[in-house]
């Protein structure tokens, strides 16, 4: 697993999203004014909807059906800046991230551009592509991006094209900590010129150290990317910044109603993450 | 004096040897250059010991090159790593491949001995460069060329580049003795470390997925194994013609500290990639060069420069040492400095225990 | 091992099929496991916490897993034994096993020391003795009987069982013998002392069947001819911590640090207590390294070198007088018109006290009266007569020159041999030298006054000067040096040669057991193979007529013999055991073409499949070195120590004491069912029982105790029982087997076939029997003898040592380089050519080391193939850039196994069959007691250092081959027509381990 950090902290997610949350607001209400078709596709900045699907059909196969009616959202990447040789070299720009899940597991499908498939670490100088997703232990952290902190620690699920899936915790650079028995499950397929993985987990986890999904409520998320022909690896890595798994509304047309509620839901989030940020702000002050 | 990072001084003020801070002694190893007769005990006993299979075939964790030359893994000297001027930041180093080692060639032995092919006995790959390549070859002009053999093991650095290269902190200083390992746990493979260290003694085992590296034999000098015997290193035990001693580089009483802090003959080799290595080198001499009519004239045959670009600049000085106390010898009179070196009363040669009896 | 038989079996039937490599890859395994992160129970029960380094240096928190290697350095067993390789290394090591397997090998290191001022004999050993263990379970491993099914070398064969492969060699030894043809039977195996009850295994039933035991010693061109011709013996050595006592060290085309491994600290320690080392070498070479000076004289010219320093030390007064005058033949006199010695018989009124006046010789004391010189062989019983003394009660005159009356009434001029001497030396200037050799006119006098200088100095004389056609003036002139100078019987002096191994410690309890009839069918193995491979037709007319000469007489014997109808048998059996005949003979072509196919059956008992196995019809498979009860001694130490067996003789194989056993047993069984009579040998007194020969095999003849002999150990116990070196006579001490298992143990005494006493403290140096005791030196004259009178000799002005240009055996216009096949510091002779941990360290290969001159005219780059060919054939080897060698001069390591190189030829095929023949002489000439054939005494040398090759570059050369054609060849090979199955080592073991029957 390749997934330690030994960059400085980055100051991403919350703050940036803390002026952006304050657009959304602006958005939201003017939307709820508005052409109520103009709500319906609305989605916020740094959102990863996550569609309940009425079955787990397809969705562990990187090129199921059953992803073409998922949202997909396209994520930037840049280097992490870890102070590793070549921390700031990295080649993968964009992943595109799509979420869904049944009542048993969460699916999140990367797919990015690498026209190199790098699924062998047995030469000396091999190095193998890899993905990894990352979250607070606990939902309600705001872990520092860069592999979290021993009081906030993160769980990382890890996959590499050599080495298969696993998963981590971590809690700082250089801390990562295998976790045994990870339900974390991946599949990988690379066609054309990208490579598309899904990861699967069971949502719930009643393991210490190990975070629980609960797919009703948002849930920090961020990503990273490894192109192993660039010999990347540990903080030599593409990633993102924070993210959130909101949860999506089933598949299906989606009923006036709701998108009432969409807004309702949209201002309570919005109250809760300025507050979040009130006070986070105030803490690191 | 006073420690710097250029390792051609080694004594503080007071009289003590600096180790790492957090480090209670440092093991350490001198190897007398006029010793080695390149004949590679060394490297198979190593290799016997440690890096026979498990993807450990292509290491010698021990390895003995031909200088001038290019060494193993090749040009390791031109690849980089340790640390800059001021010893604080380190400079990029580069990851060697198979050919810059060398694989470690299977053989068509079954199909010529057994199988009626006609074949020669060759590698079953190729074979284009190998750790002991250049054996032999050295420099200069017949009938003044010029060679000698380096016995080469990580040096257990004071300052180590590779523990300072690896994010994880999977590479330690032990406590106890200042033995440089890679945690075989820990380690994920990033081989930073292989990078990270100018002398290239770190290696990636590509079928474990960790790097690993010269252990100084621990087990041995803890006196592990069935018979609970405290023995050396195997590179040192097995050599010979006994070339290396093995002790403690703050044991004051041990012939280690004699022959770098006192007499000053032992020295570092390359001591500006300022990792401070803990093994030791006596320097080479050779016999004077020849002249166009076949006369021995009096002109050094290894030049000095070259000795320099090796062993910093401390190195004439140390020549001159040796130079002096043969002499004496020659003259019949007592030599401290030669009855180190030789092993007539070798008690010394290996002072392992001197601290066993401290916490 | 007796009482461990059975389990070990088990643990073998449960192991063997694994090889070691395999074995060990299950511990890398584990550390696999280790390192994935899983290994330690707890973290799959426990909730996972972080694990985190605040500093790396000396606060390191996780270091359970520290335990992995602690793991590796773990072993069940150990043994004691050695490698024996026909090296005189002759060092102990112990022998780790783990799981019934050899798991690796270690110096024992506990060599007693004798000496507290010399240097700590621990550790004897080197690289290659470090991996032998490579060897026990390697693919070369021979596992079970095989006959070939294709051509000899086609490396095709099928598995038979020992009962089939024993009745047949035993129906053809039979045979021969009943066709009285038994001296037809040969039994080829180098140097006892590495392993003397192996050597005698084969020697002793090969002695009871009236066949012929050949030399080595003469045929390897280890022997110095000039140690027989001066000092009337083969070769006696200091051992090598005898360096360490001299003040002044040459060493001598002898390459000690890659020869002499076990042994080189003493060299290179001598410089720490303030001896000089001087190294003769052509190149500037891996001893010459570690030397305080370094002379470089040109191939084939040290003679004149040593010929010039010997002038300075004459003509410079230098030299040690007194010893010339007692202990050496410079004050002879010598006549003048026939170039003889003057003999006592000769001169008239001289009062001789001798049984034979005419085989004593004649100084002149310091008032001009004629004196007989004591010791001479007419007043001695035979060669050795320690009942004599050469002690001097006058003071002969060196330059002594007068008119001597006859006692035919005549007169005739004589003059010492140090006036003949000094006439010799004086053509040797330093311009004449420079001229030949290429070294200073300065240096070479400076070294020879340095020399002459020092209380003690020492010569380390090796084979780089004795594989010259020359050998023999080359030998006398640089033994000449240490002569001058009195720099012989005393510690730290003498001219040690180290090379091969011509007799052993332990010496009279090896010949009982080896030779039990005490009638020695010995043959010289040089003037047999040549012989047989048609020397005769291709050498010059004057060679060809001396050596018929030669075996006419009666001087040099040669087997089959000649019959009364005056036809000569071709050679007909050949047994090899402990050594690759076919690979390393020089005449390679020849063997190969002429003597090959004359022998009816070729049989090879090995435990690895090497050149001469590959070219057999019967390959034996033999237990290893760490399979097996034995000895170990060599002249380099004066210690005694054994092979113990550390694991079971892999799969079929069986030690060589139990093959020739078994074999003798299979002869006997059937000599019986045929009824075979007892045969008149038609040279010794005895007959050639068949139908008794196993009991004569296993029985101890010394005590006449049927079956005592049957157990390795047991022999092993014999030879020590019967050796004065071990049971000295008289003594109340006394070495065992078990006590040599414990350690190492020093000789206690040394027997008379030594030239001084194993004194306590001091390291072993001959000659004190003669310089210090005064005993005549067993030469014709009783003294250090360098004027030899023999008629060859004076016919080829050859009566004192001088310097000449090699024979002509190629014309140095079409092939202008100098070939040398010195020994490598990769090898003992063949045994570890092959081995892959040896051959990643060089170029996995056979390499030429090219000057970079030589190699830039000829369009050849480091790496490149390239052609190194002459008149007799062309060997495809890889160039090796060496700019430490002279140009104009080439070298390839020798001992490459012929199934190393494309054409399956080898450093041997561009050397021809040449020998000298004043090394077939008998001298006297009527009665031999100081120069008659003895093997690894006196015989020809099969030398080789005066050939001469071109290189070329061999633009399509393979330097490796890709994989596509080693797979083709190792899984396309067409398997044999026997149905033996081509799978490798690990099938064949399984196989024999009950897969298959």
């Amino acid at each position: 697993m390749t997934t330690d950090d030994a960059g400085a902290e980055r100051e991403s997610g919350i703050r940036a999203r803390g002026l952006v949350l304050a657009a959304v607001l602006a958005l939201a209400i003017v939307g709820a004014t508005a052409a109520f078709p103009a709500i319906v596709d609305a989605r916020a900045a740094y959102e990863i909807p996550v569609e309940q699907q009425p079955s787990a059909d397809g969705l562990a196969e990187p090129t199921g059906d059953a992803w073409e009616s998922v949202e997909t959202v396209t994520v930037p990447m840049s280097s992490s800046g870890a102070a590793v040789p070549g921390g700031s070299d990295t080649a993968v720009d964009a992943v595109s991230i799509e979420a869904a899940r049944t009542d048993q597991k969460l699916y999140v499908r990367l797919s990015w551009s690498d026209p190199t498939a790098n699924a062998s670490t047995d030469s000396l100088r091999a190095f193998g592509d890899a993905a990894a997703i990352q979250l607070p232990v606990s939902s309600e952290a705001q872990p520092p991006i860069a592999m979290g902190s021993t009081d906030k620690p993160v769980n990382v699920w890890y996959w590499n094209a050599a080495d298969g899936a696993e998963s981590l915790l971590a809690g700082g650079p250089g801390t990562t900590t295998q976790i045994p028995e990870s339900t974390v499950e991946t599949t990988a397929t690379h066609t054309g010129d990208r490579w598309t993985v899904v990861f699967t987990r069971s949502l719930p986890s009643d393991r210490a150290n190990v975070t629980d999904v609960d797919p009703t409520r948002d849930m920090n998320v961020a990503f990273a990317v490894w192109e192993g022909s660039n010999d990347e690896r540990s903080g030599q890595k593409a990633a993102s910044e924070w993210y959130y798994f909101s949860p999506g509304s089933s598949s299906g047309a989606t009923p006036y109603e709701s998108v009432l509620w969409a807004v309702a839901g949209i201002a309570i989030v919005v109250t809760t993450l300025v507050t979040i940020e009130g006070i986070r702000r105030t803490r690191s002050e | 004096m006073s420690k710097t990072t250029d390792g051609t001084l080694n004594q503080t003020d007071d009289g003590d040897v600096p180790l790492a801070e957090g480090v209670d002694h440092q093991v350490a190893m001198v190897m007398d250059l006029n010793k080695c007769i390149g004949c590679q005990t060394c490297t198979i006993a190593c290799k016997t010991n440690w890096t026979e299979s498990g993807g450990r075939e292509y290491m010698y964790w021990n390895n003995v090159e031909t200088k001038p030359g290019a060494g193993y893994p090749h040009d390791w000297e031109e690849m980089g790593g340790g640390w800059d001027e001021e010893g604080q930041s380190r400079t990029p180093g580069e990851l060697p491949d198979e050919e810059d080692y060398g694989r470690p060639w299977d053989f068509n032995h079954e199909a010529i001995m057994y199988e009626g092919s006609d074949e020669p006995l060759r590698p079953m790959e190729n074979a284009d460069w190998g750790p002991n390549w250049d054996e032999d070859e050295g420099a200069g002009e017949y009938p003044n060329s010029y060679y000698f053999y380096l016995p080469r093991i990580c040096n257990h650095c004071t300052h180590p580049s590779c523990v300072e290269a690896c994010p994880r902190s999977a590479i330690y200083k032990r406590e106890e003795d200042g033995i440089v390992l890679v945690d075989q746990d820990r380690c994920r493979g990033y081989r930073y470390c292989v990078e990270g260290c100018p002398y290239k003694k770190v290696f990636y085992n590509a079928q474990t997925k960790t790097s690993e590296k010269c252990i100084f034999c621990y087990p041995r000098i803890e006196g592990e194994g069935p018979e609970g015997e405290v023995r050396p290193p195997s590179c040192a035990e097995d050599c010979p013609p006994q070339l290396r001693h093995v002790g403690f580089l703050d044991d004051e009483d041990g012939p280690i500290h004699k022959l770098v802090n006192e007499y000053e003959v032992a020295l570092r080799l390359h001591p500006e990639y300022r990792t401070e290595p803990n093994v030791y080198y006596i320097p080479p001499y050779a016999p004077p060069q020849t002249s166009e009519s076949g006369e021995t004239v009096n002109a050094d045959r290894i030049p000095l420069n070259y000795l320099e670009e090796l062993f910093g600049p401390e190195v004439e000085s140390a020549l001159n040492t040796i130079t002096r106390e043969r002499e004496k010898a020659e003259r019949g009179e007592e030599s401290e400095l030669m009855e180190i070196l030789s092993t007539v009363n070798n008690d010394d040669q290996y002072r392992l225990e001197v601290f066993d009896d401290d916490d | 091992m007796t009482d461990t038989t059975d389990a070990r079996n088990e643990s073998r039937r449960d192991e063997a099929g694994t090889a070691r490599r395999d074995f060990l890859k299950g511990v890398a395994a584990a550390a696999a496991v280790g390192a994935t992160g899983l290994g330690s129970a707890q973290e799959l029960t426990e909730m996972t916490t972080l694990d985190v380094v605040d500093n790396p240096i000396g606060n390191y928190p996780y270091r359970d897993w520290e335990d992995l290697y602690r793991e590796e350095w773990d072993w069940d067993n150990k043994a004691r034994s050695t490698h024996s390789v026909n090296c005189t290394g002759s060092c102990s090591w112990q022998v780790y096993t783990r799981n019934g397997q050899v798991w690796r090998e270690e110096q024992a290191g506990d060599y007693p020391r004798f000496d507290e001022s010399l240097p700590d004999p621990n550790p004897r050993g080197c690289q290659k003795g470090a991996c032998f263990t490579d060897y026990v379970n390697a693919d070369q491993r021979v596992t079970h009987p095989l006959r070939r099914t294709g051509e000899r070398g086609e490396g095709k064969w099928e598995r038979i069982s020992w009962d089939e492969a024993l009745t047949e060699i035993a129906e053809e030894v039979i045979d021969t013998v009943e066709e009285e043809e038994y001296d037809a039977i040969s039994g080829f195996t180098p140097i006892p002392a590495m392993s003397p009850v192996s050597f005698a295994g084969g020697s002793r039933l090969v002695n009871l069947l009236g066949g012929i035991s050949h030399s080595f010693y003469d045929w390897y061109s280890d022997l110095p001819p000039g140690q027989p011709i001066t000092w009337g013996t083969q070769t006696d050595n200091a051992e090598s911590a005898d360096w360490y006592n001299a003040d002044y060290i040459i060493a001598w085309g002898s390459n000690i640090n890659v020869t002499r491994i076990p042994d080189a600290k003493y060299f290179l320690e001598a410089g720490y207590n303030g001896a000089k080392r001087v190294g003769i070498f052509t190149d500037y070479s891996q001893t010459a390294i570690h030397c305080d000076e370094w002379i470089g004289p040109d191939p084939g010219s040290d003679t004149a070198l040593a010929l010039g320093m010997a002038r300075t030390i004459v003509d410079e007064g230098l030299y040690d007088e007194a010893h010339l005058k007692e202990q050496t033949d410079m004050p002879l006199l010598v006549r003048e018109d026939t170039g003889k010695f003057l003999r006592a018989s000769e001169v008239s009124g001289l009062s001789v006290d001798a049984d034979r006046p005419e085989k004593v010789f004649v100084m002149q004391d310091a008032d001009g009266t004629l004196r007989t010189a004591p010791g001479s062989l007419g007043e001695r019983d035979g060669q050795h007569d320690h009942s004599v003394s050469i002690e001097l009660d006058f003071d002969p005159d060196l330059a002594a020159e007068r008119t001597v009356g006859t006692a035919d009434g005549g007169d005739v001029e004589t003059r010492t041999v140090w006036l003949n001497l000094r006439d010799e030396l004086s053509a040797y200037t330093p311009d004449a030298v420079n001229e030949i050799t290429g070294v200073g006119r300065e240096t070479h006098q400076k070294i020879a006054r340095e020399f002459a200088d020092v209380d003690r100095a020492k010569i380390i004389h090796g084979k780089g000067v004795n594989d010259w056609y020359h050998n023999d003036l080359g030998n006398r002139a640089i033994q000449l040096l240490v002569t001058l100078t009195g720099n012989l019987g005393r510690q730290g002096t003498g001219l040690d040669h180290y090379v091969g191994q011509e007799k052993m410690w332990t010496f009279n309890g090896w010949k009982q057991l080896s030779f039990p009839t005490g009638s020695v069918r010995g043959v010289p193995t040089t003037l047999w193979t040549y012989y047989h491979s048609g020397i005769m037709e291709n050498t010059d007319p004057d060679t060809a007529s001396k050596i018929r000469e030669s075996i006419d007489k009666g001087w040099m014997p040669l087997y089959p013999s000649e019959r009364d109808d005056g036809g000569r048998p071709d050679p007909r059996v050949m047994f090899v055991w402990r050594g690759n005949y076919f690979n390393q003979a020089k005449g390679n072509i020849a063997v190969e073409e002429e003597l090959w196919p004359k022998l009816d059956l070729v049989v090879d008992i090995n435990f690895r499949m090497d050149s001469t196995a590959l070219n057999s019809d019967i390959v034996l498979p033999t237990a290893s070195h760490y399979e097996k009860h034995d000895l170990s001694v060599t002249d380099m130490h004066t210690y005694v120590h054994p092979f113990t067996p550390a694991v079971e003789p892999l799969g079929e194989s069986k030690t060589d004491w139990q093959i020739f056993r078994e074999l003798a047993a299979k002869i006997q069984e059937l000599a019986e069912e045929r009824g075979t009579e007892p045969v008149d040998d038609r040279k010794f007194d005895r007959q050639i029982d068949l139908q008794s020969v196993h009991d004569d095999y296993t029985r101890d003849w010394l005590d006449d105790e049927p079956g005592a002999l049957a157990e390795d150990k047991a022999a092993a116990e014999f030879i020590l029982d019967n050796s004065e070196e071990s049971n000295p006579e008289g003594a109340d001490e006394q070495l065992t087997f078990d006590d040599i298992d414990e350690q190492p143990r020093r000789i206690l005494e040394a027997g008379d076939h030594w030239s001084s006493d194993i004194e306590e403290g001091e390291a072993y140096t001959p000659w004190k029997d003669y310089v210090q005791d005064k005993n005549p030196w067993p030469t014709f004259t009783g003294r250090q003898q360098y004027y030899i009178d023999h008629d060859w000799f004076l016919e080829l002005d050859e009566q004192l040592p001088t310097h000449k240009e090699a024979p002509v055996l190629q014309e140095k216009s079409e092939y202008p380089l100098g070939y040398n096949t010195p020994h490598s510091r990769w090898s003992i002779h063949s045994t570890w050519r092959d081995n892959s941990k040896m051959l990643r360290l060089q170029r996995g290969e056979p390499t030429v080391y090219l000057n970079p001159d030589d190699a830039e005219e000829r369009g050849i780059e480091d790496g490149d193939t390239v052609r190194v060919y002459n008149d007799l054939d062309s060997v495809e080897v890889q160039a090796k850039i060496y700019p430490s060698g002279e140009p104009g001069t080439v070298r390839h390591f020798f001992g490459w196994e012929r199934f190393q190189y494309p054409d399956r030829n080898n450093f041997n095929s561009l050397v021809p069959m040449y020998m000298k023949p004043t090394q077939l002489v008998q001298y006297p000439e009527d009665t031999g007691e100081h120069l008659h054939f003895f093997p690894n005494y006196w015989g020809p040398t099969g030398v080789n250092s005066d050939v001469r090759i071109e290189v070329e570059k061999v633009e399509d050369g393979a330097a490796s081959l890709d994989a596509g054609v080693l797979g083709a060849s190792t899984t396309g090979a067409e398997p044999s027509d026997s149905g033996s199955r081509s799978r490798g080592t690990l099938g064949r073991i399984s196989d024999l381990l009950g897969g298959d029957d």
